[in-house]
């Protein structure tokens, strides 16, 4: 016997369940529900916990739009749901065991018709085996895909050279005239040439700045903490970078008054993500480097979503396989969570021990930059196992993207 | 808040007659609850909402020393309340009582007994698992300023304004215009009595500028809304009028003087002439001059001051400035009103380009004794009296290319009136109406209607006018009668237009002050479209007229009067209890990102720029928890229905009891949510 758990807004779809119920109108028992005050309230969590303890099938109910109790709530839930459920889509759950609904309170008819055909369409799928109860280690990966990523490209080095120079000479400036307490800048280090952020505080260390295509980390992030030191903060801003200092600083993460913002070109370093990067803007940097600004790299944009569409195009099977054959190899390293410049909870609401935990993880780790990831590519380069993490980020970009074009 | 650990739970199986008992097996109910530790009690009875049960609830509670109390009965929607009281007549905090809804969505919708009865255990685990994750709530409590804001000062406002202030609260009325009056000062006369709306309004506008709790801020507008019920703070604008309010005896001198004179006058639809230094019509109220500084020679170029000259007090002032005061009121009523729908863009009217083709409320003017034309209805080309006059209803209404989708429920009426006051002061004159249907339900209204048709011969054609054509001094109509199905071409001199109502302008800025919404056509919504028609969405915010939509004058006082009762009703409270299932912030996880800010449809959560963590404010908060879910580290929650609370449902739903024991023993700890999880 399948099992579905039923989230219903305490306004509408749970009167309109009381109400199949007045009017006597019969749906299958697998049906349970759970009331909430308002659709909205019904997170991410609670939908994943939901499959994990078993459910075969979830439906969240609410007010039809424009008649929400609170208003707006169940934009959001709209807004959640159809990443939330587009995610779960992508990594190879069936898309019929999940549902959202507008049910009103009068609507005790469609309540009833709803969830039997609901319970119809999720017991001829079975029980659910893909982020559910079952753990089930001895995945099947003949189906394995292999992606169709662009073909690494070549960045453009003389950008960086060109640019290297001038970075030194503003950062001696700054530093000379006290303006600034330290430099945040890519600098090689003992395992050159892979050059990692470093903060620069004497003018005579500068000739260790380095600026090339393997100056992969994403600046924003350690100004989280650079800016809290005392001090202002000169930092070099790539688009990517400024992107995410722009979306730190709005939440609040960035002291915006201790960071004196350096936008830069950027020549596009060794990232898969660099290769369809489209960003040549600065937002929020004080001040620019007028070298190749407005030059864009060899990237090519239009092939963004090539990967999504192409594991879009295989069955559930396929991509469940395609995920299971990733994801199990998954360490809980945290290197994702902790390089991600949107990924900054004091505590992550994934800690602790849960079922599932690594799938989880990672839908949690993805669902929570819909509408902040700036595609930076940062969790897909960090992960030691190699696990195609970004193709989850984007695939929350081309649903909003979507949404927002309709 | 303080944490209780409940242990005892007593769980309360109800037959409702044979409306669960018939379908559920509750003994077995009451059997298979037991095996859970925490259920120290569990009893079945026929009517646990009936005296009996509620009691026999509340001596278990005494009896076998009860934390908490689960119900397996109907719908919460339906019961809740009754044993949140018994509980707490039994000592209990009312949240610690869970309902499992086994009749409404259980027993009255499954026909197999077995599964029905398995689905009602699940339900009860569900409830208890719920109730042991439950914390003591307490309604918090905020204070009530008790002054009244109304905006609006036309008869919806007077209205509202004078009701509140006639219960003793003291009520600040503001008007955007210099008098109050808004558009039934207009107005002639009004339907179905034809009595004349000055000799009705008037008095009101007079008593609610005198009355001793009513004060009146004229030419003023409203420019920030913030705090909540009970507590809003309003900054208001109060334009300069650069006449000193106190000063001036309203002898109207400086009118007289004033050089600048040919400005259309609002008031008269421009149909009448008004200086620089005016006021809007003879009874305005207050009697006090404004200065159009836009308009004004001594504000343009610094050179006149002949107001100033003549003025004998001395009032006018043109050193004076804008005055930004600040109301604290306990509660708001909306009463904006509306404006009429600009005809320009039916050019097949020609409202343009012939004179002789007025709107309904310009026809109200020239028909008025004070207006421009000191009631008689001339031409506006030619000054002549008109000998048949058209009327054409819908421009803009129940059009759904070019105008609006509504019915603006008051031009049958209010043509219907003009027709009869035209034949009334002309009885050789020939009046027709084109119609698409004439709407007239209300009191004594259809009996009117036909009255203009049948003691007054007014012709009315179903039909719309395609095209109006001016030749010589005629307008030449291109019309079609949809009931004799054919075209039909004729003649007329005046042609009047039942343009459509539509809000006010500024409606949607001031309901995003609000935070209120507006329907799709921008009129304010309602909260509920039967059951709370004259409040909005927003605690404290109250609709009056027009501003709701299109409404007649009594139905415009019914609410108005509705509206003020809403608000007395929330003045008189000593104290306002809050819902005390709010948001609440985990402070040591919260990192102040403001994400769950955003998605709050009440402003309730702000960031504290001091400890960098967002809060809630309380009496804001209406508990939907779309913040709980768009926190990405679990730092909000729900109290009531907590992140805890709902994993421990979904748990108990999930986990089938059958396969509980085999199943491998799950480890939980205490996880970001901020609660065990552990069943």
């Amino acid at each position: 016997m399948i099992n579905i758990v039923a989230f219903c807004c305490n306004w509408c779809s749970y009167a309109g369940a009381d109400l199949a119920g007045t009017t006597r109108l019969e749906y299958p028992p697998e049906v349970k529900i759970i009331r909430v005050p308002c659709s909205c309230r019904v997170d991410e969590q609670a939908v994943l916990r939901a499959f994990a303890r078993g459910a075969d099938g979830v439906i969240v109910c609410g007010c039809h739009p424009g008649d929400c109790h609170y208003s707006t709530g169940n934009v959001h839930t709209q807004q959640h749901m159809h990443t939330l459920f587009g995610l779960l889509e992508f990594m190879g759950m069936e898309r019929q065991r999940m549902r959202l609904e507008w049910i009103s309170a009068a609507e005790g008819a469609k309540f009833a018709a709803t969830m039997r055909e609901f319970v119809a369409q999720v017991a001829a799928l079975g029980k659910n085996t893909r982020y559910g109860a079952t753990l089930d280690s001895a995945y099947d990966n003949t189906h394995a895909i292999k992606l169709n990523s662009a073909t690494i490209k070549e960045a453009n080095h003389a950008v960086h050279e060109q640019i290297l120079p001038h970075m030194r000479a503003r950062a001696e400036e700054k530093l000379t005239s006290g303006a600034v307490a330290r430099v945040l800048a890519w600098g090689s280090g003992a395992f050159d040439p892979s050059p990692a952020p470093m903060l620069f505080t004497d003018t005579k260390t500068l000739a260790r700045m380095a600026y090339n295509p393997f100056c992969a980390a994403n600046h924003s992030k350690y100004l989280i903490e650079a800016s809290r030191e005392s001090g202002r903060t000169l930092v070099f801003l790539r688009p990517c970078d400024a992107h995410n200092f722009a979306r730190l600083v709005t939440e609040n993460q960035i002291r915006r008054d201790a960071v004196c913002a350096v936008g830069i070109a950027c020549g596009g370093c060794l990232l898969e993500t660099c290769h369809t990067c489209a960003k040549i803007d600065h937002p929020m940097v004080d001040e620019t480097i007028d070298i190749a600004l407005t030059d864009r790299t060899a990237a090519n944009p239009d092939a963004r979503f090539a990967d999504i569409e192409h594991l879009d195009g295989e069955t559930p099977d396929a991509r469940y396989a395609f995920w299971q054959a990733h994801l199990t190899r998954c360490i809980r390293c945290n290197a994702c969570r902790n390089a991600c410049p949107t990924c900054h909870c004091k505590t992550c609401i994934r800690d602790g021990s849960h079922p599932m935990e690594h799938l989880h993880f990672h839908i949690t780790r993805a669902f929570h930059q819909a509408g902040r990831c700036t595609d930076c590519g940062q969790c897909g380069r960090v992960c030691p196992q190699r696990i195609p993490l970004h193709l989850l980020n984007r695939k929350h970009i081309q649903i909003t993207e979507e949404e927002a074009a309709t | 808040m303080t944490r209780v650990i409940i242990k005892r739970i007593g769980v309360f199986v109800c037959h409702c007659g044979s409306n669960i008992k018939a379908t559920v097996d509750t003994a077995a109910v009451v059997d298979a609850i037991q095996s859970d530790a925490s259920v120290v009690h569990a009893a079945e009875y026929p009517y646990f909402c009936a005296e009996g049960g509620q009691q026999s609830i509340i001596n278990a509670v005494h009896a076998h020393a009860l934390d908490a109390v689960v119900v397996c009965a109907c719908s919460p929607r339906m019961h809740e309340a009754t044993f949140r009281k018994a509980a707490t007549r039994a000592g209990l905090n009312p949240y610690f009582v869970e309902i499992a809804n086994i009749r409404e969505q259980n027993s009255w919708v499954h026909k197999n007994k077995e599964a029905a009865t398995q689905k009602a255990v699940q339900l009860a685990r569900a409830a208890i698992a719920k109730v042991k994750r439950a914390v003591p709530l307490f309604p918090g409590e905020s204070a009530v300023t008790k002054r009244a804001l109304v905006i609006g000062g036309g008869i919806a406002g007077i209205q509202s304004a004078l009701d509140i202030a006639e219960a003793g609260f003291e009520v600040v009325l503001v008007e955007r215009t210099p008098s109050i009056g808004g558009k039934m000062a207009q107005l002639d006369k009004t339907f179905p009595t034809l009595d004349c709306a000055a000799c009705i309004l008037t008095p009101k506008m007079v008593e609610a500028a005198t009355h001793e709790h009513i004060v009146l801020h004229t030419y003023t507008e409203v420019e920030k809304v913030a705090g909540y019920v009970g507590n809003f703070s309003v900054t208001l604008r109060k334009r300069a009028r650069n006449v000193d309010m106190q000063k001036c005896t309203g002898c109207g001198d400086c009118y007289a003087a004033c050089p600048v004179k040919r400005i259309p006058n609002e008031f008269e639809c421009g149909l009448s002439n008004r200086a620089a230094i005016y006021v809007p019509f003879a009874q305005a109220v207050p009697n006090v001059p404004v200065i159009d500084r836009e308009r004004c020679a001594y504000f343009r170029s610094g050179k006149c001051g002949r107001c100033a000259e003549v003025c004998q007090p001395g009032a006018v002032n043109f050193t004076q400035e804008d005055e930004i005061l600040t109301i604290e009121c306990g509660i708001i009523v909306v009463a904006t009103g509306y404006q009429l729908l600009s005809p320009d863009m039916f050019g097949e009217l020609s409202y343009h380009d012939s004179a002789d083709v007025i709107t309904s409320l310009e026809l109200e003017r020239f028909m008025n004794a004070a207006g421009p034309t000191g009631g008689k209805l001339l031409r506006p080309s030619d000054k002549q009296v008109p000998r048949r006059v058209t009327f054409v209803q819908c421009v803009g209404s129940r059009d759904t290319t070019r105008g609006k989708p509504y019915c603006s429920k008051i031009c049958c009426m209010y043509t219907a009136k003009h027709a009869i006051a035209i034949k009334e002061k002309y009885p050789d004159s020939d009046v027709e109406i084109f119609y698409i249907d004439v709407r007239t339900p209300g009191k004594n209204f259809d009996e009117f209607y036909r009255r203009a048709v049948e003691a007054y011969g007014v012709r009315y054609i179903k039909g719309q006018i395609g095209k109006v054509v001016t030749t010589g001094d005629k307008l030449h109509l291109q019309a079609v009668d949809m009931l004799e199905g054919r075209r039909y071409n004729t003649t007329t001199d005046l042609l009047v237009l039942a343009t459509a109502i539509e809000p006010a302008r500024g409606a949607k800025t001031l309901a995003q002050m609000l935070n209120t919404a507006t329907d799709t056509n921008g009129f304010f919504s309602e909260a509920h479209p039967k059951l709370r028609p004259v409040e909005s969405a927003t605690a404290g915010v109250f609709l009056s007229g027009a501003c709701h939509g299109p409404k007649d004058i009594p139905e415009t006082v019914a609410q108005a009067s509705a509206a003020a009762a809403k608000a007395i009703g929330v003045l008189v409270k000593p104290k306002l209890v809050t819902n005390p299932c709010i948001a609440q912030v985990n402070e040591t996880q919260c990192n102040g990102c403001t994400i769950c800010n955003a998605v709050c449809p009440y402003l309730a959560l702000s960031r504290d720029g001091e400890r960098g963590c967002t809060t809630v404010n309380a009496a804001l908060c209406q508990g939907c928890g779309g913040c709980a879910a768009a926190c990405p580290s679990g730092a909000v929650d729900l109290l009531g229905f907590s992140h805890a609370q709902i994993h421990a449902e979904v748990d108990a739903l999930c986990l089938q009891p059958t396969t509980h024991a085999n199943a491998a023993p799950i480890k939980h700890t205490n996880n970001a949510h901020g609660g065990t999880t552990d069943d």
